[in-house]
């Protein structure tokens, strides 16, 4: 039983990890329809921001978080105006090969800048609670909290604010919220700025308790598309939904059966969602 | 005069005779590695060759390329080295199960439209190099297959010599050329073109999409495998690393800026960007940045690639006659 529970806070955990670079992927797919294949290195550069931040000005940690978010909502700000923009109104496979263009431009600027070796990011609190037969590190109960706190200013933020209303409605249908007068270039760079602002706080949560190297956003990648398959494309809900089933689903067959079959039980439910349900658990009509 | 120059044919004819006597004119102290770096284009084309086949042809951006090619390349390796088979038996086989795998691929994903193909084709290549990596003695693991024999010998003729092989290669290339150009030019290739355009419209002409690209795909497929599995025994080595998807995506840059869905980008784009890699190989890092950087710049500045240059400058060109 002790075995279980340890499993799955650990899904727990990687749950929210993947929460946090999944709503980026459903917020930007929403808005413009283009996977933005860059969201794993974004998360990437988010914890080697932390790195450098960290050894730049002996701040702390909470101050690397915000600084980190600062910069990054900008940086998504500029990736879309010159790279995305452009190609607006080109056929769409333009765009999903620009997003592979900016994922690999991120990745060698960071292999440059910081070389293709592991770096390690302290974090606030070093401690392990226990209890019951099961431990945790306190950083982990860390990530979960953020996580929480930062969903639920996302949820608050669709829901109750004009800005994040007219970006759900966006998503919904872009040429009716245009004829509603909802500035639809403004809204596509809040979508990016928001996107690139949580995989950046996803990547100083993990950094100190995961290996950061270049190519660290890859896996997760891969299993925030799947949640975000699952849940729906474009809606967040599913996504959170989706994260939570996908870090179980990796966790628990892991465990209990072997580590290959965890990559094979995420693309697996991917696929059985796409073939009989490919609008996603939470997804309207096609 | 201009048109004669321009013409399509005169230029066709100058670049394969350019391919088929140039080694006969290099100095000798840098032939061996030019005639290794030449073959190593070819490989590299017949990647692209297969990829544009799938997403220049019919619109399908499929990033299992690279899988697909490494399949070829594991299974001619692993027949050659572990069961002493003829190369070019294992070659034919390579190619066959780079086939199958692509209709098992295929048959989910291609219902799919879109970003959902790109993804799952990406997420299936993802899959089979963890399925490479656990498969322990047969394929090497992650340390990878060693040892593996260069091609043998075709009635008394042997493919030792660098130059020999650089002819083989070129041949095998000739004809993946021969195919896909069949396939563009037959009836085919007017329901691919037209699925590129408006997948909707073309269903309701009464063309089965699905089977279409289906038929594609698998085509592709097999011409990734075959030249997966000269790859590996031109190399003598592979790894995980020569079936992961970063594979298919570098095809994919050769292929934007040699330009996407012509013949003569499928070989101009490997040219350019391995000669660019091969000069700058002392800053081996910025490698990704590179390619990452052109890919972003060419999709904004130049979507059509050099061979779209070439069209701009002979449209210029014959406006300039004109005047």
């Amino acid at each position: 039983m002790a075995e279980f529970l340890q499993q799955l806070l650990n899904a727990t955990v990687l749950g929210c990890v993947y929460c946090l670079i999944a709503s980026g992927l459903t917020i930007v797919y929403g808005i413009m329809k283009v996977p933005n294949f860059a969201q794993g290195n974004l998360y990437m550069s988010g914890a080697y921001l932390a790195f450098f931040l960290a050894s730049l000005f002996n701040c702390n940690y909470w101050g690397i978080m915000v600084l980190v978010a600062l910069i990054m909502a900008p940086l998504g700000i500029i990736i879309e105006h010159l790279c995305f923009r452009p190609l607006r109104d080109k056929p769409h496979e333009n765009s999903f090969v620009m997003a592979l263009g900016v994922l690999m431009a991120i990745e060698g600027l960071i292999v440059l800048a910081f070389g293709g070796e592991y770096v390690e990011v302290k974090g606030p609190w070093t401690g392990i609670l226990s209890f019951g037969g099961i431990s945790i590190a306190f950083q982990r109960v860390l990530v979960v909290v953020g996580t929480v706190l930062v969903l639920c200013g996302l949820y608050y933020f669709l829901r109750n604010t004009k800005k994040g209303m007219s970006l759900e409605a966006m998503s919904q249908n872009k040429e009716l919220a245009l004829t509603l007068g909802i500035n639809v270039d403004r809204m596509t760079m809040l979508a990016f700025a928001i996107s690139t602002g949580l995989a950046g706080i996803g990547g100083v949560l993990m950094a100190p308790v995961s290996a950061v190297y270049p190519e660290m956003g890859m896996p997760p990648l891969l299993v925030a598309f799947a949640a975000v398959i699952f849940g729906g494309m474009g809606s967040v809900a599913g996504a959170v939904i989706g994260s939570f089933l996908m870090a179980g689903a990796q966790v628990f067959s892991t465990q209990y059966i072997s580590s290959v079959a965890s990559d094979m039980a995420v693309f697996g439910l991917m696929i059985i969602t796409l073939l009989f349900r490919p609008q996603g658990i939470m997804g309207g009509k096609k | 005069m201009t048109g004669f120059f321009l013409s399509r044919k005169l230029w066709m004819v100058c670049g394969i005779a350019f391919l088929l006597v140039f080694p006969l004119f290099l100095p000798t102290d840098i032939k061996p590695f030019l005639l290794y770096l030449a073959s190593l284009i070819f490989l590299w084309t017949m990647l692209c060759v297969s990829l544009n086949l799938i997403f220049g042809y019919a619109g399908q951006l499929s990033l299992a390329q690279g899988g697909l090619f490494g399949t070829g390349a594991y299974v001619a390796a692993i027949l050659t080295v572990h069961y002493g088979v003829n190369f070019w038996l294992a070659f034919l086989v390579g190619g066959f199960a780079a086939g199958m795998l692509g209709l098992i691929i295929g048959i989910p994903s291609l219902r799919l439209r879109g970003p959902y193909f790109v993804i799952v084709t990406m997420g299936f290549n993802i899959i089979l190099v963890s399925i490479i990596e656990n498969l322990g003695e047969l394929t090497g693991g992650v340390t990878g297959l060693l040892g593996i024999p260069p091609v043998s010998e075709i009635g008394n003729i042997t493919f030792e010599s660098k130059i020999k092989s650089y002819y083989l290669i070129l041949i095998i290339l000739f004809i993946f050329w021969f195919v896909v150009y069949r396939i563009r030019n037959s009836r085919m290739g007017l329901c691919l073109n037209a699925l590129k355009n408006d997948e909707d419209l073309c269903q309701s002409v009464g063309i089965n999409t699905m089977f279409m690209k289906l038929q594609t795909f698998i085509i592709s497929s097999v011409l990734a495998g075959l030249g997966g599995a000269l790859y590996g025994s031109f190399l003598g080595i592979l790894t995980p690393r020569d079936a992961s998807w970063h594979l298919g995506f570098d095809a994919l840059v050769f292929l934007i800026v040699g330009g996407i869905g012509t013949i003569p980008g499928t070989i101009i784009g490997p040219a350019i960007m391995l000669l660019i890699s091969e000069l700058a190989q002392s800053v081996v890092q910025i490698g990704m940045l590179m390619n990452g950087l052109i890919l972003i710049l060419l999709l904004i500045f130049l979507p059509k690639g050099v061979v779209g240059l070439f069209g701009y400058i002979k449209d210029f060109l014959y406006r300039y006659n004109e005047k």
